[in-house]
């Protein structure tokens, strides 16, 4: 009988003790490289100013937005890229340490006083991660 | 001198007659040892070598489990007869045997069963608990993986499917590792109550009737007409 409820108890543990460890999928969401990451922006703007340019003889106004990306919250150094998608137009960004984890997305045509956001994404192999959206404003 | 010589010879014609002379029966039975017999009737002995007067003697052999063996042998004087003979398996000893063959078969049986269920059930547990070790040390692997990965397409692959499998590999053993303990359990359970329950068993005892009856042939004759001997057997044998 002593056996019977040692066998009991170590089942009990078992089962509660067991229970833990597997992965709780929606948990995961740390790495920068994960689609799902959900931690602090990786992408700020950092500078934006509006430029005056002339094409073709028309002239007009050019917005660029400075934007730094957080290395620190890669897991590891790493060289990688950057997708920026505004509206029907995506620009991809290869970068590495030399570019001091900054690029530069620009928009033609603008009038002062408007918006303009790009949805950023950070990327590796040709595959794209998590990212968030960065916006400036026309001068 | 004429005389002495005359009652030597009506002497030495009257001892042949007056003499009872004896032989040696020697007793070869099986079984070799533990043997009784009673000689023509009336004295029970238990030795190998018998001296007895010449002529015709009957004899009951009876040794335990087995039955009362009636012969008769001659004597001759001054010679040893060896009487050569194997004393049979009693019909209740044969019956008795193959109830105790059955009766230890059929308790062997049920104390072995649960005990290699509970056997049986350590072994799945300890399969089980080997599956769930590798389970969860692949899922630790999926979890530094990702801490560490820089690759989009392998962290999508990672949670799409390589930890969801690692994940459902865990649940699997988990189960059998309960299903095993479970298992276990009942075997501990079934083998502690099986084995008091055989332990109460009655245990078939051999009632020698071949004995009793032995026991009650013997006639000591006596000067008021003799003593017929009755045996009262008591089994002292722990079943």
């Amino acid at each position: 009988m002593k056996h019977a409820h040692l066998l009991l108890i170590l089942a009990v543990l078992c089962t509660t003790a067991c229970k833990k460890d597997e992965i709780d999928l929606s948990s995961l969401t740390s790495n920068p490289f994960d689609a799902e990451y959900n931690g602090d922006p990786i992408f700020a703007m950092v500078d934006q100013e509006t430029v005056e340019q002339t094409i073709s003889g028309v002239v007009q106004q050019r917005l660029n937005v400075t934007v730094s990306v957080r290395s620190d919250l890669f897991p590891i150094a790493t060289s990688y890229q950057v997708r920026a998608v505004r509206g029907s137009t995506t620009q991809v960004f290869f970068l590495n340490a030399q570019d001091h984890d900054r690029f530069v997305v620009s928009v033609a045509g603008v009038s002062p006083g408007d918006v303009e956001c790009w949805s950023l994404q950070l990327g590796n192999a040709g595959e794209f991660g998590g990212g968030n959206d960065v916006c400036g404003t026309a001068e | 001198m004429f005389r002495s010589l005359a009652s030597l010879f009506i002497a030495s014609c009257f001892l042949p007659v007056c003499a009872q002379e004896t032989g040696t029966l020697r007793m070869l039975i099986d079984p070799g040892h533990d043997f009784s017999f009673i000689v023509d009737h009336k004295h029970r002995m238990q030795q190998r070598e018998v001296k007895l007067s010449e002529g015709l003697h009957h004899f009951s052999i009876w040794a335990p489990e087995r039955v009362i063996v009636d012969t008769t042998v001659f004597v001759i004087a001054d010679r040893t007869t060896d009487l050569l003979l194997r004393l049979p398996f009693s019909a209740d000893h044969l019956e008795y045997r193959k109830q105790l063959a059955n009766y230890q078969t059929k308790k062997r049986w049920v104390r072995t069963v649960p005990i290699v269920a509970m056997a049986g059930g350590l072994v799945w547990s300890g399969i089980s608990i080997g599956q769930y070790g590798k389970a969860k040390k692949a899922l630790d692997k999926d979890r530094a993986d990702y801490e560490i990965n820089v690759d989009p397409g392998t962290l999508s692959t990672l949670k799409g499917s390589t930890i969801p499998a690692h994940n459902a590999d865990l649940k699997k053993a988990r189960t059998s590792l309960i299903g095993g303990l479970a298992f276990t359990a009942i075997g501990a359970g079934a083998t502690y109550y099986l084995f008091r329950l055989t332990s109460k068993w009655d245990r078939p005892l051999f009632d020698d009737r071949e004995k009793v009856r032995f026991d009650g042939m013997a006639w000591i004759p006596g000067a008021q007409g003799g003593i017929l001997m009755a045996g009262l057997t008591i089994d002292l044998s722990r079943p």
